[in-house]
């Protein structure tokens, strides 16, 4: 059996529950290999609860184990630690009077089978355009360094952790009137999906991504018409396509929103196991972002023309938009 | 007594593995324990225990009788206290 199919056969067991194939068997230097796509696809959580989940009796190299044990604890500590700021930076701004709305990471990882074991990252919340100001300003005043980026999201780390507030919700370049309402299920499964495909676009993406956008799409309780009109108002209906046949093919869990299309997703596969958790699965990448921001700028747009071809069959609108971000020097930091 | 707070115990595919802080505190070390061991700390572990209630839940367990389970007692905490598992 193939790394990355067994991969994708141990992601189907720990979201879905769906069996592995009959007579899964791995050689250790198969499960290692395994396991360095987990890394690189920052999956490590998930792979130690499949592995968990795996009959016993498949085998499984003891000292693999012993790794995956001491990795997961590693990744559950540092999730409660994210929870437990996210809530309270929430507290805090409400306490204000004001309307967070904590995007992707915790809110997401609420979906899962076992929360803690996804891999977290930064804290990414959302706040209405009155409201951005003094949310500013009480990340100002608690005396932390706050970066401002060209695109208005405001920068900064709180106990080691990095906070990224936003004032845009969704990454897509549309009028306002065509978007969902937010907090509302169309609104993040559309903000989950435009952010994979900016992704897409440049850098990379990973399938903690993927897993975050299948795991939102059976736990929300979404109007199928509305959404798929959201899609067509955003012109991101083929890319929606895409991204479905993904979960259905690599994830196994459809969505149910195109019955019985044909469209596979080996495009996207592609781009998420060769460039893994926002393109750092890739040298060049991991060297680009040690390097700088200029560094990391022209790797982005390098990755940028790689995918072309791909933009412009799946979103060719938001691939001019984009580029024209790109242009105009928006992208100063590292957009994940 | 109390079992330190500072371990964590875990679990997978039958093996388990007790987490504790390494001599520097600034990380931590695995030991591999067995079965009864990841017992005995789950049954006592966040509560204050003294070694008849050790033997009791060795009794209880694994059915010895009860000089052996305070022997068994006896010689777990020993094992414990030379490996700094347990707090005042």
């Amino acid at each position: 059996m193939k790394t990355q199919e067994a991969f994708f056969a141990l992601l189907r067991l720990a979201l879905f529950g769906h069996p592995v194939p009959e007579g899964f068997s791995l050689s250790d230097s198969q499960w290692d290999e395994v396991v360095a796509i987990a890394q690189k696809q920052q999956a490590v959580g998930i792979l130690s609860q499949a592995v968990s989940q795996l009959d016993p009796s498949v085998a499984v190299p003891e000292a693999l184990v012993f790794r995956l044990m001491v990795a997961a604890d590693g990744i559950r500590r540092r999730s409660r630690k994210v929870l437990a700021l996210s809530r309270s930076l929430v507290a805090e701004l409400e306490a204000e009077g004001l309307h967070p709305v904590v995007m992707k990471g915790p809110s997401v990882a609420a979906f899962y089978p076992e929360p803690e074991l996804r891999t977290a990252g930064d804290i990414d919340i959302f706040l209405p355009e009155a409201e951005f100001p003094l949310a500013t300003e009480m990340a100002r005043g608690s005396g932390l360094p706050v970066e401002v980026s060209p695109d208005g999201s405001v920068l900064y780390t709180r106990d080691g952790i990095v906070i990224d507030q936003h004032c845009r919700y969704y990454d897509l370049h549309v009028r306002p009137e065509v978007l969902p309402p937010v907090p509302s299920a169309e609104a993040t499964l559309l903000m989950l999906s435009s952010h994979i495909l900016k992704h897409c676009l440049g850098p990379g993406i990973g399938v903690r991504q993927l897993c975050d956008m299948a795991l939102a799409y059976r736990a929300l309780p979404y109007d199928r018409e509305r959404l798929l009109g959201y899609f067509r108002a955003t012109k991101t209906l083929r890319w929606n396509r895409l991204l479905a046949a993904f979960l259905r093919d690599e994830l196994g869990t459809d969505p149910g929103l195109f019955p019985d299309d044909r469209m596979r997703s080996r495009p996207l596969r592609r781009i998420v196991l060769r460039s893994g958790d926002f393109g750092r699965a890739s040298s060049s990448r991991r060297q680009a972002e040690k390097a700088g921001t200029r560094a990391r700028k022209l790797d982005t747009v390098l990755r940028f023309l790689r995918g072309i071809p791909f933009s412009l069959r799946f979103a060719p609108r938001e691939f001019f938009r984009y580029a024209g971000s790109l242009a105009g020097g928006n992208l100063r930091r590292n957009p994940s | 007594m109390r079992l330190s707070g500072l371990c964590t115990l875990l679990e997978m595919r039958g093996k388990y593995l007790l987490l504790l802080p390494s001599s520097d505190m600034r990380g931590q070390k695995a030991l591999e324990v067995n079965q009864s061991f990841a017992f005995l700390w789950r049954t006592l572990e966040g509560k204050e225990f003294s070694p008849a209630d050790v033997a009791a839940a060795l009794q209880q367990e694994y059915g010895l009788d009860p000089e052996d389970a305070a022997r068994e007692a006896g010689q777990v905490i020993a094992l414990w206290e030379k490996r700094q598992l347990t707090e005042e």
